[in-house]
């Protein structure tokens, strides 16, 4: 297989768009973390914002972060393996109902953050009542994350068509093919997927801007408002005058627990495909 | 190559003789959407033997298999009318109990498929579903299905390995200890030595030539070599305009030796292909 590719290795486009990819990285990894690696520091992480974010840390805005992007995997979760499962297990490829709930995620897939926003401040914070919350902004997200986790979810339970056919084979009954075979044998999988949705979950600001507002203090409950890190640094450049360098050490905070989950994630996927395959 | 049996399979005690085991199909025809597979075929295929199903690429004879347990119906667009009983039972009647169906006869694919967990959890699966709830008990009856199999002494001590850390021959040999977990009268087998090197297949056909006293077992095969090693009876299909039907059926000393049919004699002498 690796002679199949070596030719590759060795051609110029091949060579340029890996460049590319390592160094805008590499790029945008240097110029936060030199302006704010430095400003990074326990009282940082664990002190309330002074002066509209000036000063002080950011302790709330990780707190609110941490709230936010739980209620949107939570509520993303059962969603995404719940459509997956339907699509795979309930209805046939060509069925209305398939390509319905298909066109769907797709569509979904393609709206813009800010009409995301703009449609959980209706539906989460006025029409369920939940106001500018945690709650309304996780939820909002779990929309968000909800297509490519659904996508991922569904082709890797294909993946496991074979189990699927030995699990009937064996006459045992679908719930009993589902849930003890498809679902811990995708499992891996399905939770990569909800990696790459989490990677876009605490990258998010407009839509959470609607939803979960940016009130700067510590929540006491997912009813209350709170700033993610990432609108505190939408903030910090945008609104605060010299907010620049507490800008850049919440995006080093950011980019470093975005690198962590992903590593988590992959150490996971790798450790068990290598268990499975 | 020389088969001798090993006498392994003598652990699954042997289900009631008389009846049981015998699959009787009549004027079955399967289709996949417009595409006619298979066209009225009739066969009788006797209890507690070997049936080889043997014939070209195409012929039907892996639909004829997927029509006895009804796996047929997983595949979009697939349809088969006729008759197949196993006793009274009619298995492509419109309301046969396909569960109770599946349980009673087993299937084994041309690739391994092990369950993605512990070789333990392969049969859990299968036996709490079953209702042999206690531990003990399971324990019991994967013992008894790998002595089947000639399994349990390269693998019994290690039950929590992952199955998909076995050797192909070994995942094989699980599959099927695992689908005579459920204590199956019939095992359906469709080329379940393709996949497998000269050595893993032998042991194969004699584990399979140790299970013949207590379980009828069906084999679509392209080694002929193989059919002649191993089966009683054989089923010789053969295909025209795309649509496959049964040449020739018989005895394996039969088909060989006093062929009704050109045809037959020249594709178990290897003169077509």
């Amino acid at each position: 297989m690796t002679r199949n590719f070596r030719p590759f290795a060795n051609d110029f486009l091949v060579r340029a768009a890996v460049a590319a990819v390592v160094l805008v990285l590499a790029a945008i990894v240097l110029h936060v973390v030199t302006r704010g690696a430095a400003l990074v520091t326990w009282e940082f992480l664990t002190t309330a914002p002074r002066s509209a974010g000036r000063a002080g840390g950011i302790a709330p805005v990780l707190v609110s972060t941490v709230a936010v992007t739980a209620v949107a995997l939570a509520a993303a979760l059962p969603l995404a393996v719940g459509a997956a499962v339907f699509l795979v297990e309930a209805v046939r490829p060509e069925a209305t109902a398939a390509r319905l709930t298909r066109g769907c995620l797709s569509v979904l897939a393609a709206v813009p953050s800010i009409v995301f926003g703009l449609a959980g401040n209706m539906i989460f914070c006025d029409w369920l009542g939940f106001g500018f919350s945690i709650l309304a902004g996780g939820l909002t997200l779990a929309l968000m994350i909800l297509p490519i986790a659904a996508c991922v979810a569904e082709t890797t339970l294909r993946m496991h068509g074979e189990d699927r056919r030995a699990g009937y084979a064996l006459g045992l009954p679908q719930r009993r093919i589902v849930w003890s075979i498809m679902l811990p044998a995708a499992a891996p999988g399905i939770f990569a997927g909800l990696g790459l949705g989490f990677g876009r979950a605490v990258a998010e600001s407009a839509a959470l801007i609607f939803t979960s507002g940016y009130v700067v203090r510590m929540p006491d409950s997912v009813f209350d408002s709170g700033r993610t890190l990432a609108v505190h640094i939408l903030d910090l450049a945008m609104n605060v005058p010299g907010g620049d360098g507490n800008a850049f050490a919440t995006a080093t905070v950011l980019l470093a627990s975005v690198a962590a989950v992903v590593a988590l994630f992959t150490a996971l996927d790798g450790k068990r495909g290598r268990d499975f395959i | 190559m020389n088969i001798q049996t090993t006498g392994a399979a003598k652990a699954v005690p042997p289900p009631g003789r008389g009846e049981e085991g015998r699959i009787r199909v009549e004027n079955v025809n399967v289709a996949y959407g417009a595409i006619k597979a298979l066209s009225d075929v009739t066969l009788s295929i006797p209890p507690r033997r070997i049936t080889a199903l043997i014939g070209p690429s195409g012929c039907g004879k892996t639909s004829l298999l997927t029509c006895v347990n009804r796996l047929i119906d997983l595949i979009p667009g697939a349809n088969a009318t006729g008759r197949i009983f196993l006793r009274k039972t009619d298995v492509l009647a419109r309301d046969a109990d396909l569960l109770r169906l599946r349980k009673r006869v087993g299937m084994v694919f041309q690739k391994p498929n092990p369950f993605p967990f512990s070789i333990r959890r392969n049969f859990d699966i299968v036996l709490t579903e079953f209702g042999v709830r206690r531990r003990d008990d399971r324990e019991k009856r994967i013992d008894e299905c790998l002595r089947a199999v000639g399994l349990h002494t390269e693998i019994g001590h290690r039950l929590d390995m992952s199955a998909c850390a076995l050797s192909g021959g070994q995942q094989q040999r699980l599959c099927i200890a695992r689908a005579l977990a459920t204590r199956p009268e019939i095992l359906l087998l469709d080329e379940p030595c393709s996949a497998l090197d000269p050595m893993s297949t032998m042991t194969i056909e004699r584990l399979l030539l140790d299970l013949k006293d207590s379980v009828t077992l069906v084999i679509v095969t392209h080694n002929l070599s193989q059919a002649r090693r191993i089966a009683d009876e054989c089923a010789l299909f053969w295909t025209e305009c795309g649509t496959g039907y049964l040449l020739e059926h018989g005895t394996m000393a039969d088909l060989t030796d006093r062929p009704k049919n050109q045809v037959t004699a020249d594709y178990l002498h290897g003169r077509v292909a």
